[in-house]
């Protein structure tokens, strides 16, 4: 019988379907890792059986009887426990508080009183697993990222569920610390309670697993065992069938120039020996996973973060970038991947936003309404802005459009270097395509676009060059001719070490 | 000899542990040393009465402030109940006059908390900015005291409740004092041993974590400003006694005064850091430190030098905490 089954689990967010009609299933002793690209929906699944997104349609079975899981609350008196992606540990409390947060030993039957000696003596147990000292006492703020991805792996084991959900948590461990957390895990599965594992690296998944669940764009792929399954066919698995691509390749190369920016030789934390170029007229694509460095890198160009060694060079002339303001003054932009919180200000109006970059560089000393309501509508005008006014508030605009905006931003501000990060996170389809052809515009015109994403299908069909990023590192280039779906995801994929 | 460096070593470093006990006994030795008639009986006991609803109020904000949010309205709450307190004992005739004060006590305190509860459903139910809705609250009860005075303050009939709260421990240490001081170090368990209380804490330090931990987040928030109300509504009842009258703005700017006594303390705006004893010190170094101005003759030179200098010291003093964790703006 299964521990957990869910039938038809589907989701939306602001009418964006995330998952469609998933279905999903768990037995006792099994270690089940969850597969798929980015965006895949794994993330989701886990927070929906974890009670974090309570707005899901479908049907959840725990031990054959039919549940409703609406909290996290409910999830833990069903014996659900989970591990999110992003760590669950409250900062200023320390470990041993945060282990058994709502799960406290108590003195006396009151279940009042906390027991603190009885917690730590258990917290340092389960920390002594990992052959590790951390200090329990100190707010665990002030631990290192790996002590308390730690920490968030023992408040699992100190839940004592039947299930526990793990989304990637071994990302932030070392090689020594990943080979216990797997043998706790295969003992976890032994006594009988069962196990979602996400993970990227796929070693880990054939170390661990003892089957596969693949989820790709929201929908479910398939169930393997793991002895029936390789590496080729679980990339195949998660990217589907290789796309054809509507792209014609526009002859690249016709109006592409010379360099215009260029890295040497660049280290920074988490960057090692980063050397690459971009040229006049050119869309790279820069390929990786979340904690692979290719947002270190944008941010290091757009001189938000200082670098150790190595140069930027801007039309062969060394840059030295403090903050982002030298980095405007070169010319250099960034539209980052959290366009609401880091790039927008959202209360403001379309043409306020477009002018903020370069506000600096205007002339006038008084910003008149009319001067900047016709800038915003020349811009509406050439990238194809949907609103209903520049005076439009750009909290109230699209992802798509809201996106047009903070390009038209960069453009006002006459940068030639545009960084993107994820520039089509939560956009859909057809604003993708909309925008993928106002950039190939916005290049003709000899600007250079440098696009940051884990998407490959957004970089096969935008860039002319494609470089791959793992841990830190360059992996390869590839011009697009060459570039290929199963490779580019095999390098950004598998040149991840796992101990 | 080598005892001597023990004991020493061990001052040292409980003297490091407890900064602000250390800071309070140098301020407290500095005033009796320049002006002896710091140490009169009547500036002492004055101290005393004010220490004692000062550290519940400062109770109530630890509290609010823990969990990540304000209250501005405990002051406006005090000085309601002190206007509900008189007009009660004047003005209702229930059987006999304990019975009218008993009365008048319970329900004084029901109002407080029914204000604190307000503030809370505000801010845990609909998610509204604790600034603004305990802001608008002070406007509100400050109305409602008004209302109820006509402009007059309302003179505190002599009853057994005035008698037992200025009752002299001793024939030194005001009743009081004594209940505040057991309040104190009964919430200090409450903050330090009960899951109760290390809730706010969580609460303030990540809703997130408390969330998926399986916390139900508005039960704290909503305990945390009826806590408030509570603690300013007997606050209230200790300043009418301490006034003899009820007056509308009996508490006037207690509010902030009781803010910059905490957050002198440690605790933290942002919510989920700081113990409450030393929030109480924050309490006596300010109180000490208004003394100072008087007593060094610095009034003298102006009365209104008072509040610059209490203001400049408790600037100078957010700004040294903040030397440790200095801003940063890419996080």
């Amino acid at each position: 019988m299964s521990l957990l089954e869910a039938k038809n689990l589907c989701i939306s967010f602001s009418g964006t379907k995330i998952l469609y009609d998933v279905d999903f299933h768990i037995k006792e002793h099994e270690i089940n890792c969850l597969c798929g690209e980015n965006g895949a929906g794994k993330s989701t699944l886990v927070k929906i059986l974890s009670g974090v997104h309570p707005h899901y349609t479908g049907q959840i079975m725990m031990n054959g009887k039919e549940v409703c899981i609406r909290s996290p609350h409910d999830a833990s008196s069903l014996g659900i426990y989970a591990i999110h992606q992003h760590r669950d540990l409250a900062p200023d409390l320390n470990a041993v508080e945060n282990m058994f947060l709502c799960n406290e030993s108590y003195i006396g039957k009151g279940r009042q009183r906390l027991d603190f000696a009885t917690m730590k003596i258990k917290a340092k147990e389960l920390i002594a697993k990992f052959e590790v000292d951390i200090d329990v006492d100190i707010p665990v703020q002030r631990l290192s990222v790996s002590e308390q991805g730690i920490i968030a792996i023992c408040k699992a084991l100190a839940s004592d569920s039947k299930l526990l959900l793990i989304d990637e948590a071994s990302a932030p461990l070392d090689d020594a610390e990943r080979v216990t957390l797997y043998k706790t895990l295969r003992l976890l599965a032994e006594e009988g309670k069962g196990i979602v594992y996400i993970t990227h690296h796929l070693d880990e998944v054939f170390r661990i697993g003892n089957t596969v669940t693949v989820l790709r764009d929201g929908y479910n792929v398939a169930k393997y065992n793991v002895d029936e399954l390789d590496k080729a066919k679980l990339i195949a698995g998660m990217t589907g069938d290789a796309k054809v691509y509507s792209r014609e390749l526009m002859c690249a190369g016709e109006w592409i120039g010379e360099k215009v920016i260029e890295v040497r030789n660049l280290y920074a934390e988490g960057l090692y020996d980063i050397s690459l170029y971009a040229r006049k007229g050119e869309i790279l694509g820069i390929a990786g996973l979340e904690g692979s460095g290719k947002k270190t890198l944008a941010l290091n160009c757009f001189g938000f973060k200082k670098y150790s060694k190595g140069e930027i060079l801007k039309s062969n002339r060394v840059l030295n970038l403090k903050n982002p303001l030298d980095a405007i003054k070169n010319n250099i932009g960034l539209v980052p991947d959290n366009r609401k919180e880091t790039g927008l200000v959202l209360c403001r109006n379309i043409s306020d936003n477009i002018i903020i970059a370069s506000i600096n560089k205007v002339k006038q000393r008084i910003v008149l309404n009319s001067w900047k309501t016709n800038i915003a509508r020349g811009f509406i005008q050439q990238l194809r802005i949907k609103c209903t006014s520049p005076s439009q508030l750009v909290e109230y605009l699209s992802g798509g459009n809201q996106q047009k905006v903070l390009v038209a931003k960069w453009i006002y501000a006459g940068v030639d270097v545009l960084f993107m990060i994820e520039p089509t996170e939560g956009i859909d389809v057809g604003a993708r395509a909309d925008l993928y052809n106002r950039i190939r515009e916005i290049v003709k015109e000899g600007k250079t676009i440098i696009i940051i994403t884990s998407d490959i299908d957004e970089l096969m069909e935008l860039s002319d060059r494609i470089i791959t990023m793992a841990e830190g590192r360059i992996v390869n280039e590839y011009s697009i001719e060459e570039a290929d779906k199963q490779t580019i995801l095999t390098d950004i994929l598998l040149k991840h070490k796992v101990g | 000899m080598e005892n001597k460096a023990v004991l020493i070593q061990r001052i040292k470093e409980s003297a490091a542990k407890n900064k602000l006990l250390v800071i309070t006994l140098v301020l407290f030795g500095f005033c009796s040393l320049y002006n002896p008639s710091f140490l009169s009986r009547l500036n002492i006991n004055g101290m005393m009465l004010s220490t004692s609803y000062m550290s519940l109020l400062v109770i109530g904000m630890t509290f609010v402030i823990l969990t990540g949010g304000i209250d501005l309205s405990v002051g406006a709450t005090a000085g309601l109940a002190t206007v509900v307190l008189a007009y009660g004992m004047n003005n209702w005739m229930i059987a006999n006059d304990t019975i009218t004060l008993l009365f008048s006590i319970v329900f004084v305190l029901v109002i407080s908390v029914a204000i604190g509860l307000v503030n809370g459903l505000f801010v845990a139910m609909l998610n509204l900015p604790p600034l603004v809705v305990t802001l608008g609250m002070t406007w509100v009860v400050t109305g409602i005291a008004d209302t109820i005075v006509k402009g007059k303050p309302i003179p505190l009939p002599a009853t057994p409740l005035k008698a037992f709260l200025k009752f002299k421990v001793f024939s030194v240490i005001p009743m009081m004092l004594i209940i505040s001081l057991a309040a104190l170090v009964l919430f200090i368990f409450v903050f330090e041993k009960l899951r109760y209380g290390r809730r706010f804490y969580t609460v303030g330090s990540s809703k997130y974590a408390a969330y998926v931990s399986g916390m139900n987040i508005r039960f704290v928030l909503i305990n945390a400003y009826s806590i408030a109300g509570l603690l300013s509504g007997i606050a209230g009842i200790f300043i009418a006694v301490n006034l003899n009258a009820g007056y509308p703005k009996a508490a006037n700017g207690y509010e902030l005064y009781t803010i910059a006594a905490a957050v002198m303390g440690g605790v933290a705006l942002e919510g989920g850091k700081g113990k409450l004893l030393n929030a109480f010190y924050g309490v006596l170094i300010l109180q000490i430190l208004k003394k100072l101005v008087v007593f060094t003759g610095l009034a003298n030179i102006s009365g209104f030098l008072e509040g610059m200098i209490v203001g400049t010291i408790l600037v100078l003093v957010l700004f040294f905490n903040s030397l440790k964790s200095k801003g940063n703006w890419h996080e």
